[in-house]
């Protein structure tokens, strides 16, 4: 692995709510290295997006709150950063791409206002300057004839567009990391394919990393070096996405793999993990996953299950590793 | 083959877009000369993109949205004109599961009368009987009648979706309509709720027709796909050869696009990238709606639609590619 530019270590956000302050994510650490993509997988309410959040420090303060734990950027801390230093950071160095880029453009300016304005606040250069900044990520994200589109509102563009118009904001400084919180989830696939296709030729370009967020193990398949597998508000696995697709170590990954339609044979029944994931104020004991596991056995749900490190960089959070074999994609 | 259950023929659904003072008004042709058949028990996915129609076709089925043209025939009978009490008689033999089961329960009914109330319109149970019926459907979608009192806020969406599905089953239909019943659910929930639906297919013998555009659970669940494109079925035939053997370059297209969650097949394989995005229903391409992003268009393409094409093993596919005479033609041409 390159060396890290952003590391997360043991993590905490909680909120507060009818039953309480909630830890939604616990005890997270990761890191990604220059010019990697790591995959951040899990299903709703696994505490991926809030963990995305927290590195950017965007997340609602009441009713939530960072808990513990340390996030680097480039070996700066960014935990308790002054909200002015915070600023310089976002969409310079550290830039977001949201779901929806309907609601994350502001829908009452032009395209080329809300792309030149990130780059006058970063830059501090000229508006003619900032707009030929502006022009050129356009043309970068293959909008056709960038110059004439900046006038453009985002209710203008068409999906696709608009996600790319999007990028082409987040890219405009040059950030060295990029988070993308389920870009393409909202599109169609054969737009999700375009998107797929045009973040993997920016990042051979520009060497930036990626953090990318996403429920969808057929994106993590085509886009990611390394996936963290969340459950519960807590990483349970980290591996290549080669070995994770081969030879899974978690059961709830084992889980995931095997649930995806196009792995089981037609006509076959699918397998599905039984229940659902449990609710945040609701934690089970020892490994979160016991109620749902096949593999779980008394211990399992008696103490708390640490991440462990095994050979090739691979971290798993389960007791029975070494003695469960698990089932990877066909 | 048996008589079809479903029969639709040329269906044309036409929205008209009001315009203002200045701007007239404008037509968009949401579904436009569409022709399937759904045999007793059969399950049929209609798949395509936002804006292609697929959600249209089902709610002119379920006679929710006017056709403007075109006939659909259930179990015999014209079910294209009819209105008032008519259309409410034949309304047991068909029901729908939305997307979306946040809002498709009322959420202050409890679950006994969300499931019960089909029975308790239709005249077909009421008291204690009808509270023993929803008891029963309620086991059979793997709920319970601890459940019966509880309002929807109380459920997950997986459970939630289980409900509508016990309503709709309520009244025992012969065609269930599923419009992206399973989008809005996580990997493992969603399974679930495919089993059910397949379980549920084997004991009742309901047929589907099952709206989505997730080509994953499609190849798993169908018999035979309909893929939409721009309002209009672009190829039909048997989930094997549609997925083995796509004939229309869109649908090619549509499946190269899924990505494999298995990162070897899925880094090696030849993908095609279609440029551009789906043009705006509201100003088709003439011709083919597809020939603007087709790899393989032709100058046929763009002036006349394309008719379909019986395709070897099985369906059809609306293209000039498999029109010997037309690609002849074409190809000499451009």
């Amino acid at each position: 692995m390159a060396a890290p530019i952003l590391e997360v270590e043991d993590l905490g956000v909680e909120f507060l709510t009818d039953h309480g302050w909630v830890r939604v994510v616990d005890g997270v650490s990761f890191s990604v290295g220059e010019g990697e993509t790591l995959g951040l997988v899990g299903e709703s309410g696994s505490g991926k997006t809030v963990t995305s959040l927290s590195v950017m420090q965007l997340i609602p303060v009441p009713p939530g709150r960072i808990s513990g734990g340390s996030i680097r950027f480039a070996g700066r801390e960014l935990v308790g950063m002054s909200e002015p230093q915070l600023e310089d950071i976002r969409g310079d160095d550290i830039a977001m791409v949201f779901q929806e880029s309907m609601t994350s453009l502001n829908p009452a300016f032009t395209i080329g206002e809300q792309i030149c304005e990130v780059v006058r606040r970063h830059r501090g250069c000229s508006r003619r300057e900032a707009r030929d900044r502006a022009v050129e990520v356009l043309e970068l994200v293959q909008i056709p004839d960038p110059r004439s589109r900046l006038g453009a509102f985002p209710h203008e563009f068409s999906g696709g567009m608009r996600q790319r118009a999007a990028i082409a904001m987040a890219l405009a400084c040059d950030p060295k990391v990029l988070i993308a919180d389920e870009p393409t989830t909202a599109l169609d696939v054969t737009v999700q394919a375009q998107v797929l296709d045009l973040l993997r030729s920016l990042q051979q370009r520009f060497g930036m990393a990626i953090l990318f967020v996403t429920h969808n193990l057929g994106v993590v398949a085509d886009l990611c070096d390394r996936v963290a597998v969340m459950y519960a508000g807590r990483i349970v696995e980290t591996a290549t996405v080669f070995d994770l697709f081969e030879s899974p170590q978690h059961p709830y990954t084992e889980g995931l793999l095997q649930a995806m339609p196009q792995l089981g044979e037609r006509g076959k029944r699918l397998a599905a993990i039984p229940g659902t994931p449990p609710m945040p104020w609701q934690m089970p004991t020892g490994c979160r996953f016991h109620p749902r596991c096949p593999y779980a056995e008394t211990a399992c749900t008696e103490q708390d299950i640490p991440l462990r490190a095994l050979a090739g960089d691979r971290h798993v959070r389960c007791r029975r590793v070494e003695e469960l074999t698990l089932e990877g994609a066909q | 083959m048996t008589a079809p259950l479903l029969s639709v023929r040329d269906l044309a659904v036409t929205f008209h877009l009001r315009g203002g003072l200045l701007r007239p008004t404008r037509h968009l042709k949401a579904v436009n000369g569409v022709s399937f058949d759904i045999a007793p028990g059969e399950t049929l996915a209609v798949v395509g993109e936002s804006g292609s129609g697929k959600s249209t076709m089902a709610r002119a089925v379920m006679r929710l949205v006017e056709p403007s043209a075109g006939s659909i025939h259930l179990d015999g009978d014209d079910i294209t004109a009819l209105r008032g009490e008519p259309l409410r008689r034949i309304r047991p033999k068909l029901q729908m599961v939305f997307q979306d089961p946040y809002s498709s329960l009322d959420p202050s009914m409890i679950i006994a009368d969300v499931v019960g109330e089909p029975l308790t319109v239709h005249g077909v149970a009421t008291g204690a009987d009808r509270d023993e019926r929803v008891q029963a459907l309620l086991e059979q979608v793997g709920l319970g009648r601890y459940h019966m009192n509880r309002y929807p806020y109380e459920f997950s969406g997986g459970q939630r979706q289980r409900i509508a599905i016990a309503r709709a089953i309520a009244l025992q239909p012969k065609l269930l309509v599923l419009d992206e019943a399973v989008s809005a659910l996580d990997v493992s929930t969603q399974n679930q709720i495919l089993n059910l639906l397949e379980d549920l297919r084997r004991e009742l013998g309901i047929a589907y027709l099952f709206i989505s555009h997730d080509l994953g659970v499609v190849e798993h669940i169908a018999d035979r796909v309909a893929v939409t494109y721009l309002g209009r079925i672009v190829e039909e035939g048997p989930t094997e050869r549609i997925f083995a053997k796509p004939a229309h370059p869109y649908t090619e297209a549509l499946l190269s696009a899924v990505p494999i969650p298995n990162p070897r097949i899925q880094r090696s394989r030849q993908r095609i990238v279609l440029p551009g995005d789906v043009p705006s229903p509201l100003a088709p391409p003439p011709g083919c709606p597809f020939h603007t992003r087709c790899p393989h268009v032709m100058d046929v393409c763009k002036t006349v639609m394309p008719a379909h094409t019986p395709m070897a093993g099985g369906g059809s596919a609306a293209c000039y590619l498999h029109d010997p005479q037309a690609t002849e033609g074409g190809r000499r041409a451009s």
